[in-house]
Order: structure tokens, then C-alpha cells, then sequence
């Protein structure tokens, strides 16, 4: 058993050890084993809300030949076959509008075996009534027995019935936005031949069942099992679920890379501390093998112990968690998905994780003269040099990640993919050379604050910067490992600003006025919804200051070198200023009769540039423009736009396809909407638009992700804090007896605490400063690259606030080791080991 | 060059050992050619100024350190010429260590302490022998006590019983009072006196104390790295007397 006995006796004299090598892993476990419950959870919720065919269906007939139909007939037959106990056909795809929104019309089976969803309220839909999802009745304001007018899109004609709502059904991914109504209604709103499917539930074996419908009704159906069609959904739901944990554990592997680098150092600094001890290990006749598999029997009892701890906190945080959302929230929460294998697999993780992480500095370690358990042996402080290794692998590093930057930037944006991976990498290879020049960098640092440190904080600030530079490389590792959190905290605060800038650009381009009416109707024709009379009427609304119509129509154009249709847009460009915006070349201060401007590819496609000549016809007229600006983004002009009097002699007769609404200033959102809704007349072709609501929306969207990322990348922040902790604590049970001299020699307690305060907060400024330079510096590129505008939006306010939380973190974490070391008694100066 | 026991009981042999440690211009000549025999059952100390060269002679004695020329016998075993596995081997189950700071496990009781050589050699141990030891060196009521709750004597006493459990050839002691008081330090030096009588125990202890020094059988002087001068039971007196010499 070797050393065994000792590695255990030590972790049960000193718990403390375990906790200093394990609560890095701990987390990390935590985070991974919370990622797991997560998409379990998320999977099987999937699952059961993507499953189009109840659990108890067994057979799905599907039609497969021209018309798409059952016929009555047939659906007859299959109902009258022996075993058979409920068939129901299934029918969805025809829209539907209620007021200005869109929804699919749909029939499933309420009742039986067969249903997917069950009226939790009210009743099953009769004729001319409908079923909603719980939300979807709340957004519309209805109740059960409320009476509103559907209009329905048949493939001829468009009209209007009155409906009932009967009932509501659970929320669910497909049922939200759909409106479920019974078969009878289905084909008399509809106007359908019949349906395309018809599900069936029977007592007898499945197999057996499917062979005799698809035997009876041959091959112009194709009938599959319940079972083949709940595990087709199920897969397809399963890869959604999939894809997310791919994105998750990304996240995760970070963190427990964190964690490993952070645990490595601590092992090393354990290691070191315990020098003389395994010196006369090997002293005794202890192998390096056996001192190295003592200290792996430790690192599995660590990361045993870590890993259980961190996966049922997770357990625990997760169960917690489900529990209070279901308190606020309406909806019913899913059960949490407890998968004993994942989390095995995540304690299994932490004791590799624990073991990769000691076994080098135990190889290290154990590689220890035994000639240094002597009196005589000269104890060498093996940790003052920085590496030659280390500075050319950092050198190399650094070249790589300047290379594949100098690529990146010679692709340019056109290689949108290629450049953000050439960026990411080279990003990756930078962060691995400031890991490898670590040591220097730190010395340099130390170097440098050191003045300035006196000057701030007296003698304590002078030791702290000197204390950081003795121990350069386990400074630099914690520090590095800080930096890496900082990096990602930056980046994802730089990506998201820079992705709102860019979709602000964009929905201005798109969405250039303050409100926008747009006619879906059908465009290929004249007359349309957006008729003198309305623009008349808008323009007097309240709150409106100014309407201007834009038309869009396919029109014949000829670049010169060949002649294309291409939809062409026509505004009074100058009066909308969000169009003016981006332009490439040119400008629109000459817009007139006789203009054309040009989205930027499709001058590039046809070597156009201003000054050139295109010629736009239709029915025979043409007339021949000159090219006044290109402009980069073609969200609401499109490829071609020209000049609306000239698209009068084109299309004299042309209604607007939208009207673009300024408002007064003054005017408050919600005011302006009544108005215009007052105004434009309840038409589901007709469409309201309003930016600041998208705006908003998108913000929204980004809040939400930028939370989500900040606790993505938050664990690895609270793994490098565990780091700077642990490396703190240690350097002051190591300097016991100098910090003893220290008190001796008459400095105070307190010049104790407020020293390690200032070794927390010089890691802090050195990780901080590198890792918001790297993290925005890189995101801002990424972003810059994935966008038609270079846009990059430096979030100085949030960064600073990074600035300033990750250094109070730093100085949080040597909170403990502080007070530990203004405790220190003058007598540890006298005391020996 | 001179004191050399050739006696047939010669546990460990020195012969023509150097050590020069540094290359070139830096050279550090630490040993010149040093030849010692240490007899079976005698307690040996060896004493010098700092720089002397003692405790090169011990580490290359002991398997520590390798010797640059010259050949090292234990018990008749070349040891120059072992691979590193070799050497552990050899100090686990041949050679006792007493150290200066007792390195004894803080975590492990007195007894596990004492059994430590064991683990590692995943051997068990002789209980008689064990006994014997462990009586004589009065730490059976301490047995079940942690290092920190034992003073430096006995705590020294309990690394002499790591030491001897073995029965190892000889025992290499470094300043084994180099950390007491000097009534705990005669009591240990008492017990090394006896384990040679007793025991038959072959003991090499490197010290800077005359006192030590004049509990050994034998002091061998060193200086410059060459064996200066060798006393046979001296008094403390004469030890102080032949460092006096050396010094001059």
C-alpha cells in the first residue's frame, strides 16, 4: 500500500487541503453536472412538446399520391377494421388571420387515445367554434364564449367567418400559435378535398396493424407506426437539444480547464511546501513512483469528493431553481431530468480532471534530490528563473496569433467564416503565449508598479509588488487563469454591443420611419390597400408629422451589360434621413427625376459605379437614370432604387406597397400607435410596423443573451477567483516565518493585511487590464467581420464596470488570506517550520 | 589517507573518493581522494569546519550523492555503480536515516512513523525487534501520539526507532542533536551509544558538536576535503583540541 496511508492520514489531519485542491474542480463540476441537468431537462421537455402523435397512437396514414387526400371512403374502412378503437384525421397548413395577425388553422383529436392535447378549460370546439393555447387567448384578450371574426386564405379567395372559442389548451411549442377547431369546421372553413392524414389507435399488436391498413389501402398511402413517428420527433428534438449542449459545453470545458490549470498550481505550490517531506521520502527508500501515486490516491479523493459535492449542488440548485420558477411563473415547470449516468460521468470528469492536473507537478515534484532531507543541502529556490522554454514558446505563440491576425485581416470580411475562425484562433494562440510568458510578463508588471504601489500604499504596496515578483510563475498562473475570465467577460460585452450597434444600423436601414404601414396584398397588381384616401387620413392623424409613400414593383432593368427584373424600390429618399445613412459613394443631395441608386453588390456585380447609366422599362416605356449613390444597406431600398416621378411615367397608376410615418417629436409610442391603429383599417394584408417596438424586442433578446453568456463565462471567473484565493492563502502559510520578521521588525497587523490586499489587487489590475484588451480588441474584430456595416461598439461604461467588479473580486478573494496574515505573531519569526 | 580499519568487519568503505562539484574554472574540489572504513558495531562520527567536506563524504557514503572517482561498499555491495532504483532499494532496506529535523510525518502517529519504511517496502515488520526497539527507546506510552504532541527529544527518539526498525547495516545520523536541547541530545546520544553496544548497530553520524563527537568510538576529522586526523573514544576535550589543531 506504500504511501497510501499517509496521503489519507494527511487529508484527514488536514481537510483543509482537499478544500484548497478541490473547490476549483468543485465548481467546474457544478457547472458541468448543471449543463447536463439542463439539456436533460430540456430534452425531455422537447420531447414531449415535439411529439405530433400521442403515446398511445399506432398507426399514422399518411396520403402519398396525387390529390394529397383520404377519401371518406377509405377512412371508413380503416375505422371499421378489426382492432381498431379510434381514428382521427389530422389536418393543419390552412392561415388564418384574427385582427392583424396570422395563425395556422389546425384539427387534432381533443379526446381518446389519439388526443395530443387536452382542453384544460372550457370545452371540445363544436361547429364554428376553436381551441387556443392558454397564451395565445391572453394576448388576444379573449374568453371562452367570446365571439371574433377569423379571415380565412383559401386558395381562391379570401372571406370571413365568425368563431367561437370553446376552450383552451397547455402552451405548448406548436399549439401557441395555433388555432385548433373540429373536423367538420376544418373542412367547411378550409374548403379542403379531405385530409392528408388520419392517426389510428388500436388494440392490437402495432406491427400487425400497420401491415393491414397499408395491405387494405395500398400504395397510394404510406402508413407508419406510432412508435416510428414519436422516435422521428423524438430524434429531431434529442438534436435540437444536442445542439444546444454543444454550444454549453464549450462553456464548460473552459471552466474546467480553469479549473485544472488553477488545481496544477496549487498542487505545485502543495508540492513545493512539502519539499523537505518528500525528500526524505526518497531519503528512506520511497520510489518517485510511489511518492507520485500518493499524491494521485490524493487527487482522486479530491476530485471524488469535488466532483459529488459540485454535482449535487447541482442537483440541489436545479430542483431549487425549478421550484421557484414555478412559483412566478404560469406555466407548468418540467420535472428536473435527474440522469444518475450524466452525473456519474460529471464526478468521473472531476477525478480526471483532478488526477491530469497533479500528476505533472507530482512528477515534478517527486523528481526531488533525496540529498535535501540534509542539514547541510542547500534548499534552491527552483521557482526564480523564467524558463528560456517558456519565453521562446511564448514568443512563438505570440508570432502565431500575430500570423493568423495578419491573415485574418488580408482575407478580409469577404471570408466571413474563415476570418472569424483565422481571429478565434489567433486569439487562442495569444492567450496561450501570455500563459507561457506568464512569468516575465508578471516580473515587467511588478517591475513597473512598484513605485507607483509604494507611492500608494506605503510599504505594504512596495512588498506586495516585490511578493508578486518573487513567485512570478505561480502568479502568473493565477493571474492568467483570471485573465482568461476577463477576456471572455469582455468579449461577450463588446460582441453583444457590437451585435446591438449592428442591428440598430440594420433596422434603421429596414425600418427607416417611425411607424410603417406595409400592403401584403397581392403586389403584382396596380391597385392596392395604400390609397390616397388612407395617406390623406394618416397624414392627419394625431401625432403624425409626415407620410411618405414608397412603392416597389418588379420592373425591367438593364445594367448595360445584360437586362435583369429586378424589384425596384421608389422614395422621396431625401425625406427619409435613416436612408442617407451608409452610403458608399455618392450621396442623394441631387435626387431628382432621372436618378437611380444602387445597392453596393449590385454596382459590384455589374461594374457600376456613380456617374453610370441605367436604363429602367416597363410596359414598353423606359427611361434612362443616372447613377447618383451606391449605398450599403438595401433593408428598405433593395437592390434598385429610382426617383418616384420617374417611376410615374413607368407605372403611372402604381398604389404605394408602404407608407413610411414620421411622427412628432413630442409624441409618445403608445400614443402614436392608437392613433394609427385607429386610423388604418382592420385588414389582415395590412401590416403596422413600428421600429422602437422591434428595437426593443431586440434589446430584449440581447439583455437576455448577455446574461446568459455573463453566467456562461461568470464559472470561469469564480473558478480563476478560487485560483487567486488558494495561491494567496498558500504564499501566506509559506511566508509564516517572514511575515513574523515582518511583525518583529515592527510593522503592524493590519500593514499585513492591507500587503496582501494589494498583491490581490495588483493580480487583479494585471489580469483585468489583459483580458479586457484581448477580450474587446477580439470581439470587436469578430464583429466587425460578420456585419454588411463595420460596426464596433466599445461599451466603455460596461467595461469599466468590469473593471472595477473584477478587481473588487480580486480583492474579495484575499480577503481570508489577509486576515490570515495580519494574525501572523512576531513569534513565528523564532519558530522553526 | 592514513586511518583506514581494515578490520574484516568493515560495513562501509570509502576508497580514493573525490567530488568535485562546478566545471572548469568554477571547480569546487568538496572531496580529495578520501578513503574510510567503517567497522561493523562502531559508532563513527565525523566532524570538520563548514566546507570540510563532511557531509559530501556522508551523502556520497549514504547513496545521496555520487562520488566524481573513487568506489563506495556497503556491506560488500559496490554502490557507485547502482542505477537510481538500485540506490533507493539499497537505503530502504540496508541503510537508516537520522535527520537533523527528525522529518517525521505530521500526519502519521508515532507508530505509523515508525512503520513508515515498511509501507513503503510493503514489507511487515519484525514485532520482536520491533519491541525491543521501542522499549528501549522508552516511546511505548507515545505511540499513539502525533509529532506535535511530542517534544523535540522525543520525537528524535521515535525517528531512531524509524531508523533502526529495519535493521538496516548502518545508520547515517545528520546532526542528530543539532535540534535539541542538551539534555535531550545526551539522551539520544546515550541510545545511539547503546544500540552500537547492544545492538551491534553501525552508526556514521556527521556532527559540528564536540560533545557529540565524544560519544562516538571514533572521531575521523576532516578539512580541505581530506581526511585531517582520526581520535579513538576521545573526551569532549580532545576533540576541541584536535579542531583547535585543525584550525591553525
Amino acid at each position: 500500500m506504500g504511501l497510501g496511508k499517509a496521503s489519507l492520514a494527511q487529508i484527514r489531519q488536514r481537510p483543509s487541503r482537499i478544500l484548497l485542491t478541490g473547490i476549483a474542480i468543485a465548481i467546474a463540476t457544478f457547472f458541468a453536472a448543471g449543463t447536463m441537468l439542463f439539456t436533460d431537462t430540456l430534452r425531455d421537455e422537447f420531447i414531449r412538446s415535439t411529439v405530433s402523435v400521442s403515446e398511445e397512437t399506432d398507426a399514422v396514414v399518411d396520403a402519398v399520391e396525387e390529390p394529397w387526400v383520404l377519401t371518406d371512403e377509405q377512412i371508413q374502412r380503416v375505422a371499421a377494421m378489426p382492432g381498431v378503437d379510434q381514428v382521427a384525421p389530422s389536418g393543419s397548413g390552412v392561415s388564418i388571420a384574427i385582427g392583424r395577425n396570422n395563425y395556422v388553422l389546425r384539427t387534432s383529436p381533443v379526446e381518446g387515445p389519439l388526443a395530443m392535447h387536452t382542453v384544460e378549460e372550457g370545452s371540445a370546439p363544436g361547429t364554428d367554434e376553436v381551441l387556443l393555447s392558454r397564451s395565445l387567448a391572453e394576448e388576444l384578450d379573449f374568453a371562452i364564449g367570446d365571439q371574433f371574426e377569423v379571415v380565412l386564405y383559401t386558395e381562391a379567395d379570401q372571406k370571413t367567418v365568425t368563431a367561437t372559442l370553446s376552450g383552451l389548451v397547455r402552451d405548448s411549442p406548436q399549439g401557441s400559435y395555433s388555432v385548433m377547431t373540429s373536423e367538420d369546421t376544418f373542412v367547411d372553413w378550409s374548403e379542403t378535398d379531405g385530409f392528408y392524414q388520419l392517426l389510428v389507435a388500436g388494440s392490437q399488436d402495432e406491427g400487425d396493424l400497420v401491415s393491414a391498413i397499408q395491405d387494405d389501402l395500398g400504395t397510394s398511402v404510406l402508413v407508419n407506426s406510432g412508435q416510428q413517428v414519436r422516435d422521428e420527433d423524438m430524434r429531431s428534438a434529442a438534436r435540437q437539444a444536442d445542439s444546444i449542449f454543444l454550444v454549453l459545453s464549450i462553456f464548460v470545458v473552459i471552466a474546467m480547464l480553469a479549473a485544472a490549470i488553477i488545481v496544477a498550481s496549487t498542487y505545485r505550490i502543495l508540492l513545493a511546501r512539502s519539499r523537505q517531506r518528500t525528500a526524505m521520502l526518497r531519503c528512506i527508500g520511497a520510489h518517485p513512483g510511489q511518492i507520485v501515486r500518493a499524491l494521485l490516491v490524493e487527487a482522486v479523493i479530491s476530485g471524488g469528493l469535488a466532483g459529488v459535492s459540485g454535482a449535487l449542488a447541482a442537483v440541489g440548485a436545479g430542483t431549487a431553481g425549478l421550484a421557484i420558477a414555478d412559483l412566478f411563473v404560469t406555466a407548468t415547470m418540467p420535472p428536473l431530468t435527474v440522469s444518475v449516468p450524466s452525473l456519474l460521468l460529471c464526478v468521473l470528469a472531476a477525478v480526471l480532471l483532478s488526477v491530469v492536473a497533479a500528476v505533472f507537478p507530482a512528477i515534478k515534484g517527486a523528481r526531488i534530490p533525496p540529498v535535501a532531507a540534509m542539514s547541510s543541502a542547500p534548499l534552491a529556490d527552483s521557482e526564480s528563473r523564467v524558463g528560456r522554454l517558456r519565453t521562446t514558446l511564448g514568443v512563438l505563440l505570440l508570432l502565431g496569433a500575430l500570423g493568423l491576425l495578419a491573415l485574418g485581416l488580408m482575407m478580409g470580411t469577404n471570408e466571413g467564416q474563415l476570418f472569424v475562425l483565422a481571429v478565434m484562433a489567433s486569439g487562442v494562440l495569444l492567450f496561450g503565449a501570455v500563459l507561457a510568458a506568464g512569468p516575465l510578463l508578471v516580473r515587467i508588471m511588478t517591475r513597473l508598479v512598484e513605485r507607483p504601489a509604494g507611492a500608494a500604499g506605503g510599504i505594504a504596496g512596495r512588498l506586495a509588488a516585490r511578493n508578486t515578483g518573487r513567485a512570478p510563475r505561480r502568479s502568473a498562473t493565477t493571474a492568467s487563469v483570471f485573465a482568461l475570465g476577463v477576456t471572455l467577460v469582455s468579449a461577450v460585452l463588446v460582441g453583444l454591443s457590437s451585435m446591438q450597434a449592428g442591428a440598430d444600423e440594420q433596422l434603421r436601414a429596414s425600418m427607416p420611419a417611425d411607424a410603417m404601414v406595409s400592403d401584403f396584398s397581392n403586389q403584382e397588381e396596380v391597385d392596392g390597400l395604400l390609397d390616397q384616401q388612407l395617406v390623406d387620413d394618416l397624414a392627419a392623424a394625431p401625432g403624425v408629422s409626415a407620410v411618405t409613400p414608397l412603392w416597389e414593383t418588379p420592373l425591367d432593368v438593364d445594367y448595360g451589360t445584360d437586362v435583369v427584373e429586378e424589384w425596384v424600390s421608389s422614395v422621396d429618399v431625401p425625406a427619409i434621413p435613416n436612408l442617407t445613412r451608409n452610403i458608399a459613394s455618392g450621396d442623394f443631395s441631387e435626387w431628382g427625376q432621372g436618378s437611380v441608386a444602387l445597392y453596393q453588390r449590385v454596382a459590384d456585380d455589374h461594374g457600376l459605379s456613380v456617374g453610370d447609366t441605367v436604363t429602367v422599362g416597363a410596359e414598353g416605356r423606359t427611361v434612362e437614370l443616372t447613377v447618383q449613390a451606391i449605398y450599403r444597406q438595401g433593408g428598405t431600398l433593395g437592390f434598385v432604387s429610382i426617383h418616384p416621378d420617374d417611376l410615374r411615367t413607368l407605372m403611372p397608376d402604381l398604389d404605394p406597397f408602404r407608407l413610411l410615418i414620421a411622427a412628432d417629436e413630442a409624441i409618445e409610442l403608445d400614443a402614436l400607435q392608437q392613433a394609427l391603429e385607429a386610423t388604418v383599417p382592420i385588414d389582415p394584408n395590412l401590416s403596422l410596423f413600428y421600429p422602437a417596438e422591434e428595437r426593443e424586442a431586440f434589446e430584449e433578446i440581447i439583455g437576455n443573451l448577455r446574461l446568459v453568456a455573463l453566467g456562461l463565462v461568470g464559472i470561469t471567473v469564480i473558478v480563476a477567483m478560487v485560483g487567486v484565493a488558494t495561491t494567496l492563502s498558500l504564499s501566506v502559510v509559506e511566508r509564516g516565518q517572514e511575515y513574523g520578521l515582518l511583525r518583529a521588525l515592527g510593522l503592524r497587523g493590519g500593514r499585513l493585511r492591507s500587503m496582501l490586499t494589494w498583491e490581490g489587487a495588483l493580480l487583479g489590475v494585471y489580469a483585468t487590464v489583459i483580458g479586457i484588451t484581448l477580450g474587446s480588441a477580439y470581439a470587436a474584430m469578430v464583429a466587425s467581420a460578420l456585419s454588411d456595416v463595420p460596426m464596433m461598439a466599445i461599451p466603455w461604461g460596461q467595461l469599466g464596470a468590469v473593471l472595477v467588479a473584477m478587481i473588487a473580486m480580486a480583492l474579495l478573494a484575499a480577503l481570508i488570506p489577509a486576515r490570515k496574515a495580519a494574525r501572523s505573531s512576531p513569534m513565528q519569526a523564532l519558530a522553526d517550520d | 589517507m592514513s586511518s583506514t580499519t581494515t578490520a574484516t568487519g568493515t560495513i562501509v568503505a570509502a576508497t580514493d573518493v573525490s567530488k568535485v562539484y562546478g566545471s572548469a574554472d568554477t571547480q569546487v574540489h568538496a572531496l580529495r581522494g578520501v578513503s574510510l572504513g567503517v567497522a561493523e558495531s562502531e559508532f563513527t562520527a565525523v566532524m570538520g569546519p563548514s566546507g570540510s567536506g563532511k557531509s559530501t563524504l556522508m551523502h556520497c557514503m549514504a547513496g545521496l550523492d555520487r562520488p566524481t572517482s573513487g568506489s563506495i561498499t556497503i556491506g560488500g555491495t559496490e554502490i557507485t555503480s547502482l542505477r537510481e532504483r538500485q540506490l533507493t532499494d539499497l537505503r530502504r532496506d540496508r541503510i537508516g536515516f537520522i535527520f537533523q529535523k527528525f522529518n517525521l510525518l505530521s500526519e502519521l502517529t508515532a507508530e505509523d512513523n515508525i512503520l513508515l519504511p515498511f509501507s513503503i517496502a510493503g514489507r511487515s515488520p519484525d514485532e520482536e525487534w520491533l519491541k525491543v526497539v521501542i522499549d528501549i527507546l522508552g516511546i511505548r506510552p507515545r505511540l499513539g501520539h502525533r509529532p506535535s504532541q511530542l517534544s523535540g527529544g522525543q520525537q528524535q527518539r521515535v525517528a531512531i526507532a524509524r531508523a533502526l526498525a529495519t535493521r538496516p547495516e548502518v545508520v547515517f545520523a545528520d546532526e542528530p542533536t543539532g535540534n535539541l536541547d542538551s539534555s535531550s541530545g545526551r539522551e539520544v546520544l546515550e541510545f545511539l551509544r547503546r544500540s552500537t553496544g547492544d545492538f551491534g548497530q553501525t552508526i556514521v553520524m556527521v556532527t559540528h558538536d564536540p560533545s557529540a563527537a565524544a560519544a562516538a568510538d571514533r572521531v575521523v576529522l576532516l578539512a580541505d576535503g581530506r581526511i585531517a586526523g582520526e581520535l579513538r573514544r576521545p573526551s569532549r576535550q580532545d576533540v576541541l583540541a584536535a579542531l583547535d589543531e585543525l584550525s591553525r
